[in-house]
């Protein structure tokens, strides 16, 4: 997984309160938590087939920068995450003018449509594939997502 | 056969008996939908308004502008092939529809195709609306249902690719923008939408199509824009139930396959229908806007953009051609 990546996840669970997420992709899984006595570690560098856009690069040196800011990553939880399975824009809402598909606090059922990601004129309804209550909105109305990054925080 | 409890076949009616171009009397019109004169005064007012080109010749009589061929289900089912015709398992003609995407969407069954006369709030990209005309242009949806989670990048522009190539083939010399808007003569003939409902076990999509076929010269759609009639310059506009069959026939194949294609045998058609080729273009993204020299797309549909010396890779954004 590319060492942004991780970053941004970092920054992204320092300003929430998500005590920790988890995120797969394809085989390789990271999961980092925000309370842990547990030393850094960084996770299996796995090749992972992804979108062209995306760069992966597993690297060793990942693991001092997950070390600074103080946050636990570790391969195993039963958190869910939902990631966006490809690269485009996220719309949270149908159309500018409609309510969005879901609140902070809302509780979904599987297969309810959470966020539109819009990519060369494809409009993807991605859908929750278990029930829930959305913890977090991980990811800003409009802006760019990229293969595999968090959107929604799931309890 | 009609009656008032289903205003759209009643209206469908109306449409069937006044769309030779013939001048109709009231009675015979009520007769023909089964509706009081009352009633047929009222659709035919409303359709007026919703810009059917109707005269009124006089208190008792009606006339459409122009010959007009109302769309129907049967018309082009005929016009299938005989793959498509198994494939297809049925074609939805409505009078009036608030976004034939939008119902197919909520509703569909894999292979399910709907058309309508008149959108109300048909759907362009991220919700802008798209202005239809009644009668004046084709609005037409299909859903095709695939296992699992397909990778579809791309397939926006393969579908124009078809779309393009189907209208090329009735003489209309269209280009392809970026990523999937039909265009001729730096105008815009008709847009594409794709939207797909990605669920645990399989992928449902909705592709829909407006097309211009005949519009109004004074109508104002805030872009420039044109019609098929124009496109085609001296031969006649094929009528709208064979257009849509045609249409059909040319995308349906696109969506069944490109999960196993990709991409890549479209290449080298995009390559001669690219409207941006070369040209200077603007492109905005979320992040960013920047202006370069647009240079064809790479494997994976993005556009590619020469930003003075070097090249870029858009997989969304809003490109216009700078003049």
């Amino acid at each position: 997984m590319d060492i942004r990546k991780v970053k941004k996840l970092i920054e992204m669970l320092e300003d929430s309160d998500v005590a920790e997420i988890e995120i797969h992709e394809g085989e390789e899984s990271v999961r980092i938590s925000r309370y842990s006595s547990v030393a850094p570690a960084v996770a299996t560098p796995v090749a992972v087939a992804a979108p062209p856009t995306t760069i992966v690069t597993p690297s060793p040196a990942a693991a001092p920068s997950v070390a600074d800011s103080g946050a636990a990553v570790d391969t195993h939880s039963n958190d869910n995450v939902i990631t966006s399975p490809m690269v485009g824009t996220f719309y949270r809402a149908a159309s500018p003018t409609s309510k969005p598909f879901v609140e902070e606090g809302a509780e979904v059922k599987e297969g309810d449509t959470l966020c539109i990601i819009e990519a060369m004129k494809i409009l993807n309804q991605i859908t929750a594939d278990n029930a829930g209550v959305i913890k977090k909105v991980l990811v800003e109305n409009g802006a760019p997502v990229e293969y595999g990054q968090p959107l929604f925080a799931l309890a | 056969m009609v009656n008032s409890s289903c205003p759209s076949l009643a209206v469908q009616a109306l449409l069937q008996s006044l769309s030779h171009g013939q001048c109709c009397s009231l009675s015979a019109l009520s007769h023909d939908s089964q509706l009081p004169h009352l009633a047929v005064k009222h659709y035919l007012d409303t359709l007026s308004q919703f810009g059917l080109a109707l005269n009124q010749v006089d208190e008792t009589h009606y006339q459409l502008d122009s010959s007009f061929e109302p769309l129907d289900s049967n018309l082009i089912r005929q016009q299938l092939t005989p793959n498509l015709a198994e494939q297809v398992k049925s074609i939805e003609v409505f009078t009036l529809i608030d976004s034939t995407n939008r119902y197919l969407l909520e509703n569909a069954y894999n292979g399910q195709v709907c058309l309508s006369e008149y959108q109300s709030a048909g759907r362009g990209q991220h919700g802008r609306t798209w202005l239809a005309p009644w009668g004046g242009s084709l609005c037409m949806s299909m859903s095709y249902h695939y296992r699992q989670a397909p990778v579809l990048s791309g397939l926006s522009l393969a579908l124009a690719i078809a779309v393009a190539q189907c209208l090329r083939a009735l003489g209309a010399a269209v280009q392809v923008k970026w990523p999937n808007d039909i265009y001729w003569q730096g105008r815009k003939l008709a847009g594409l939408l794709i939207e797909t409902r990605r669920l645990a076990q399989r992928c449902e999509l909705v592709f829909g199509l407006g097309l211009n076929c005949r519009l109004p010269n004074d109508i104002t759609i805030g872009q420039p824009w044109t019609d098929l009639e124009a496109a085609l310059i001296d031969q006649a506009v094929p009528s709208r139930n064979a257009l849509a069959a045609s249409l059909l026939n040319a995308c349906w194949p696109v969506l069944q396959h490109f999960p196993q294609t990709g991409l890549s045998p479209y290449l080298p058609q995009w390559l001669s229908l690219d409207a941006l080729y070369q040209q200077s273009v603007q492109v905005i993204t979320p992040l960013e806007t920047i202006q370069g020299r647009a240079c064809g797309i790479d494997q994976y549909g993005a556009l590619q953009v020469q930003v003075g010396g070097q090249r870029r890779c858009y997989q969304w954004g809003e490109v216009s051609i700078r003049l």
